[in-house]
């Protein structure tokens, strides 16, 4: 028949048995940084206890002393869940910092290559032909229809015209 | 690649010459756009001459050997034919392909006028 009174209960609960007393001494000895390990693991409940009275001192976690046993256990899983997101907030500003250099090192790099090639490109305004011509309204038919052909000197300078500027098509295309 | 400029240049030279109501444009479009080494602008010429409808031009683009339907390159060859098959008034291309099948020197000039004419009339 067990004993149910609170006393008995309260001695089973805050001591433990022999059995378990070996099974913590046999875990100790395969791993002796168990206890002390943080990550990976979820930690007990008993991580939150402290032997002093909790009123005389200042807490991170508050009022926790009042919350059950079970919330202690989703409190306990967030503490190492903040354990893993620093580590990863560190991991993600390293990686940061050093993508900032790599990107500083390639502006720099572009930068000196285009001054580079500024230096060594000569630069042409070939707009402004373009405008000259878009003004200059070059042969007009309607000019070569009135001409009077009968003319030598006239005949001849259409014909310096023509060939002049069919032989300019002809040397671009050749 | 062509300039721009300089095609339009030609352009506009060989369709004032087109315009031109003295027989000596006909003479000037013979002398440099017929004999030119462009293929554009001898198509330019022949069709210009065609244009103009007169003995003196279409006798250029169909009694020459290697000019208007006699030319080499079959572009300049073909675009002449449309051309002249274009024609409102084809009297006169008719009389001249007549007089070329009947008199020229050149067999090759003979047949071509002869099938030119062949198709004018179906046209």
């Amino acid at each position: 028949m067990a004993n149910l009174t609170i006393p008995s209960i309260r001695a089973r609960l805050f001591n433990s048995s022999k059995h378990e007393e070996v099974k913590s001494s046999n875990d100790k000895a395969s791993n002796p940084f168990q206890q002390t390990s943080f990550k990976g693991n979820v930690l007990t409940a008993d991580v939150f206890e402290s032997s002093k009275s909790k009123d005389n001192q200042p807490s991170f976690t508050g009022r926790l002393a009042s919350v059950p046993a079970k919330s202690k256990l989703y409190l306990s899983a967030m503490v190492g869940s903040i354990n893993n997101f620093g580590n990863k907030i560190s991991e993600k500003f390293h990686a940061g910092v050093e993508s900032i250099n790599e990107f500083c090192k390639k502006a720099s790099d572009k930068f000196s290559n285009l001054w580079s090639t500024m230096k060594n490109t000569e630069i042409k305004f070939d707009f402004l032909d373009n405008i000259k011509n878009a003004m200059n309204p070059g042969v007009r038919k309607n000019d070569i229809g009135k001409l009077d052909l009968s003319n030598d000197d006239i005949y001849n300078s259409t014909k310096e015209l023509f060939s002049s500027k069919a032989n300019a098509w002809a040397e671009s295309i050749a | 690649m062509v300039d721009k400029r300089t095609e339009k240049d030609v352009t506009n030279i060989i369709e004032g010459l087109r315009m031109n109501q003295d027989p000596r444009s006909i003479d000037l479009l013979e002398d440099v756009g017929t004999n030119s080494s462009v293929d554009a602008i001898r198509e330019l010429t022949s069709r210009a001459l065609v244009k103009k409808n007169q003995h003196d031009s279409l006798k250029v683009v169909i009694t020459n050997k290697g000019k208007g339907i006699n030319d080499m390159s079959t572009v300049v060859a073909m675009s002449t034919i449309n051309e002249l098959l274009s024609l409102d008034d084809k009297t006169e291309a008719m009389k001249v392909l007549e007089d070329t099948v009947n008199m020229h020197s050149d067999e090759e000039v003979r047949d071509n006028a002869r099938s030119v004419k062949a198709l004018m009339a179906l046209s």
